[in-house]
């Protein structure tokens, strides 16, 4: 099992490898300059070249990559162009942001629309699942800058209730999470609904049921841990895109999260910057991919004596 | 086996979540409270639209930094565009030699920096040595060789060649404290100490800067004590923000300027600025090499339509490619310039040999969305010239992508604009022949020596009636040539809050003078 574990956190090298190579790719064949980008065009000549010159953008590809990576190996994510300073502090100043809208928003996800989905599954074709499916497609349709737009309206301008831009307290963050939860809850809700009907179904809840088990046992005991194994994919997948910033949610709620700072970083041809956050991007994502395997161990016995031998 | 790994990802989860949960950042109080007390602790709300990149005043010229420079530092003296005359701040007396190659400057003994220091004549050199080897100020120290302090209060700028607009550049040349930016090890990242009316009291770039009144300020303690700045990317949050009483004032979109204009509770102001949107010709290849076809164009557009549908009307339209609130050019009636004319458009069309009874295809005009409202003209201009069976298509490009086409000569035509600076000497640099090529440079691959002489001449000539003719002649040349047209100057349009008494000017503003209504 813990085999198992070291191997997949020694498969993030290749990754990374690959990751970084192709970002710094793309960075250096994309049209403009950090000069010209950070300092504006109409900033005079001389001092665009100057600061080329200074962030060491003349050199060649490979001496920067291979600099690049040498610096990478001691933990070391270099210097932000825009702003001299270094892109592990500025990123560590950030991914909490990012960490706590993308948490609360994905748990606002499952808890509203799992136990949604599930129940509009069993009582299928009454009026809630209608109603329910309907809801759905509206909301999981819904654009999120619309939603947080009528939300920061209704709930900032109209009635005062809660601040609309920042991050100084706790409440700077309900709108967010909940303008981002909704239509992620809406998908989950639909997922959820299909994994349980198919679960439904099948065979051995029939047979559960004729033997005489109460019907909270058979969906939940029985049905339930079976349809779990795709909604916990989406889960993980969401959120671990969601861990790349919500570029949107982040711009509408001016929060510094990393979706921010990754689109002025390209903007800026801050190769620095944008290198930095999409390392962070993908080192996340595949730990969140490791521990969605790792559910599956839990939920599945199947896959867990698998590991175990 | 069950129960370890159960217990193993229980704790991952966990953790990944309170790591998330950690304490929040304290800043100033909730957002949604208006701001409460009398007038005297009442705090200035206000916002910029993007996170601050550094707060060092040589490194970056971004307009959001300058509003929080405006109220921190100063320069030796103030130049005032509307008496066109400099004020003391910094050094109360100054005088020119007859050749006009040494400035000197007597300082005030009384001012204080932030940090308590006061201030000496070694911290001007200091800040001239510091800004000489920073690109960007580059253009404001043009023509000093060298900078000397005989006394404590006295600086001495030794000139290679007379600079007529010496003043209004050394303006621009914030002091700084030697002592403080030693201490810091040159790293002005997120720290100011300057001599300014307000003083640095907390900075997160990302979020939020704040100022408060500095005491010892030598020309007395501001209204005003506090004054902050939270980071609002989005227009339209910021905007729900002035009207919810979250924010006192805001530069506007010029969509934006109708609504705020009819409602009771705001203010409004619409600033001229020294911007200039113009069509960019490609002078060096076919077609727009034939003067009569640019000249042509420039007959044909109709400047006011173009005018309301970029700016919303919050703009002035003329044809002149260098705004005309820019110091050091005539006044604009004695500018020539070109009025929409179909007729005499027409008729040099003919001329360029062009057979008006077809079509005529000049090609692509790129652009790039990013700025909005100069992209807003293209479809007008298209429109117009369709109306004389000229068919010009319109391609957007991404804004790297296009600075990198249009100043290496990479199209024919353009649609572009921009601002560089206040005196019309600035604009050598988008005319001057040896800028081509280079980006940030001469656009219009443009080449006249006879206008690269004339701004040299401009530069270094003391006297103003002799300094406007030079730059008109300059005017002259860029109508009769039309490397580019204009198309008009836009206006900074601001809301504030009634009870606020503020005052904004074409170079940003000065909290020091503002105050709330009691």
């Amino acid at each position: 099992m813990y085999k198992y574990f070291l191997k997949r956190i020694l498969q993030l090298i290749p990754v990374l490898i690959g990751v970084t190579f192709i970002i710094f790719f793309l960075m250096t064949l994309s049209p403009g300059d950090p000069g010209t980008a950070i300092l504006g065009a109409s900033a005079p000549p001389e001092a665009i070249q100057a600061f080329n010159q200074k962030v060491g953008y003349n050199d060649p590809f490979l001496t920067r990559y291979g600099r690049y990576m040498v610096g990478l190996l001691k933990f070391d994510l270099g210097n932000s162009y825009s702003s001299g300073q270094s892109v592990s502090g500025e990123i560590a100043a950030r991914f909490p942001t990012t960490l706590k809208i993308a948490a609360f928003g994905m748990l606002f996800a499952v808890l509203v629309g799992v136990p949604l989905g599930i129940f509009s599954a069993v009582k299928q074709y009454s009026a809630l699942d209608n109603a329910a499916r309907v809801i759905s497609i509206t909301l999981a349709a819904i654009p999120f800058f619309w939603l947080g737009l009528m939300m920061i309206y209704w709930f900032s301008l109209k009635l005062h209730l809660l601040p609309s831009f920042g991050i100084s307290s706790w409440k700077n963050f309900i709108l967010p999470v909940v303008s981002l939860g909704i239509p992620y809850a809406a998908r989950q809700m639909r997922m959820a609904r299909s994994c349980m009907l198919e679960t439904i179904r099948q065979d051995y809840v029939r047979t559960v049921r004729a033997k005489g088990a109460p019907e909270k046992v058979v969906i939940w005991k029985h049905a339930f841990k079976n349809a779990l194994m795709p909604i916990i994919t989406l889960i993980g997948t969401q959120f671990g895109m969601l861990l790349g910033g919500a570029i949107v949610t982040e711009a509408v709620f001016s929060m510094p999260g990393l979706g921010t700072y990754l689109i002025t970083g390209i903007r800026a041809k801050d190769v620095n910057a944008v290198m930095g956050a999409t390392i962070v991007m993908a080192i996340s994502f595949c730990l969140v991919m490791l521990v969605v395997d790792l559910c599956y161990a839990v939920i599945d016995p199947r896959i867990k004596a698998k590991y175990a031998g | 086996m069950k129960k370890k790994l159960g217990i193993l990802l229980t704790l991952l989860l966990s953790i990944s979540l309170l790591v998330g949960c950690g304490g929040n950042p304290a800043s100033g109080g909730s957002a949604a409270s208006a701001s409460a007390g009398g007038a005297d602790s009442r705090t200035l709300r206000l916002s910029a639209n993007a996170a601050y990149s550094t707060l060092d005043p040589y490194a970056t010229n971004a307009l959001i930094n300058f509003e929080i420079w405006n109220q921190t530092y100063e320069g030796l003296i103030f130049y005032d565009y509307d008496k066109g005359a400099a004020e003391p701040r910094i050094a109360k007396t100054w005088e020119m030699s007859d050749d006009g190659l040494t400035w000197t400057f007597h300082l005030r003994d009384d001012v204080k920096f932030h940090n308590g220091e006061t201030l000496k004549a070694s911290d001007v050199v200091f800040s001239y040595n510091r800004a000489s080897k920073a690109g960007l100020m580059a253009t404001y120290l043009t023509g000093i060789s060298s900078v000397t302090a005989p006394d404590d209060t006295t600086v001495e700028f030794k000139l290679s060649s007379p600079v007529a607009p010496f003043l209004q550049n050394i303006a621009s040349l914030f002091i700084l404290n030697e002592k403080f930016v030693t201490e810091k090890n040159d790293d002005l990242t997120s720290s100011i100490c300057g001599t300014g009316p307000y003083m640095l009291s907390s900075a997160d770039l990302n979020t939020k800067i704040e100022l408060t009144a500095f005491d010892g300020y030598y020309r007395g303690a501001p209204s005003i004590k506090t004054v902050t700045w939270d980071v609002i990317t989005d227009a339209t949050s910021q905007s729900m923000a002035l009207e919810a009483g979250d924010l006192d004032l805001l530069n506007l979109a010029f969509s934006q300027y109708s609504t705020y204009a009819a409602n009771d509770k705001f203010t409004t102001a619409k600033v001229p600025t020294y911007h200039t949107v113009w069509v960019t010709f490609n002078c060096s290849k076919a077609p727009f090499n034939n003067v009569k076809l640019r000249q042509a164009i420039a007959y044909l557009l109709n400047r006011d339509e173009i005018v309301q549908a970029t700016f919303e009307g919050l703009g002035d339209a003329d044809s002149l490619l260098i705004s005309p609130n820019i110091q050091g050019l005539p006044d604009k009636s004695a500018l020539k310039q070109y009025t929409c004319d179909p007729d005499k458009g027409l008729a040099l069309l003919k001329e360029a040999g062009y057979d008006t009874s077809k079509e005529i295809d000049l090609g692509v005009m790129r652009t790039y969305p990013e700025n909005h409202y100069i992209t807003k003209a293209c479809p007008i201009i298209q429109a117009q010239l369709a109306k004389y069976n000229i068919k010009l298509s319109i391609e957007p490009m991404e804004v790297n992508a296009f600075v990198q086409a249009i100043y290496g000569g990479d199209f024919t035509i353009a649609m572009s604009g921009g601002s560089y600076g206040a005196d019309a000497s600035m604009y050598n640099q988008i005319f001057n022949s040896s800028n081509i090529g280079v980006t940030g440079g001469n656009c219009f691959q443009w080449s006249n020596s006879e206008v690269d002489a004339l701004f040299e001449q401009g530069a270094r000539e003391m006297d103003a009636a002799k300094r406007q003719e030079i730059y008109g002649k300059i005017m002259d040349i860029l109508y009769n040539e039309v490397p580019g047209t204009g198309v008009g100057h836009k206006y900074n349009v601001y809301a504030w809050t009634k009870d606020l008494n503020a005052t904004v000017t074409p170079r940003g503003f000065f909290i020091y003078d503002w105050s709330f209504a009691q």
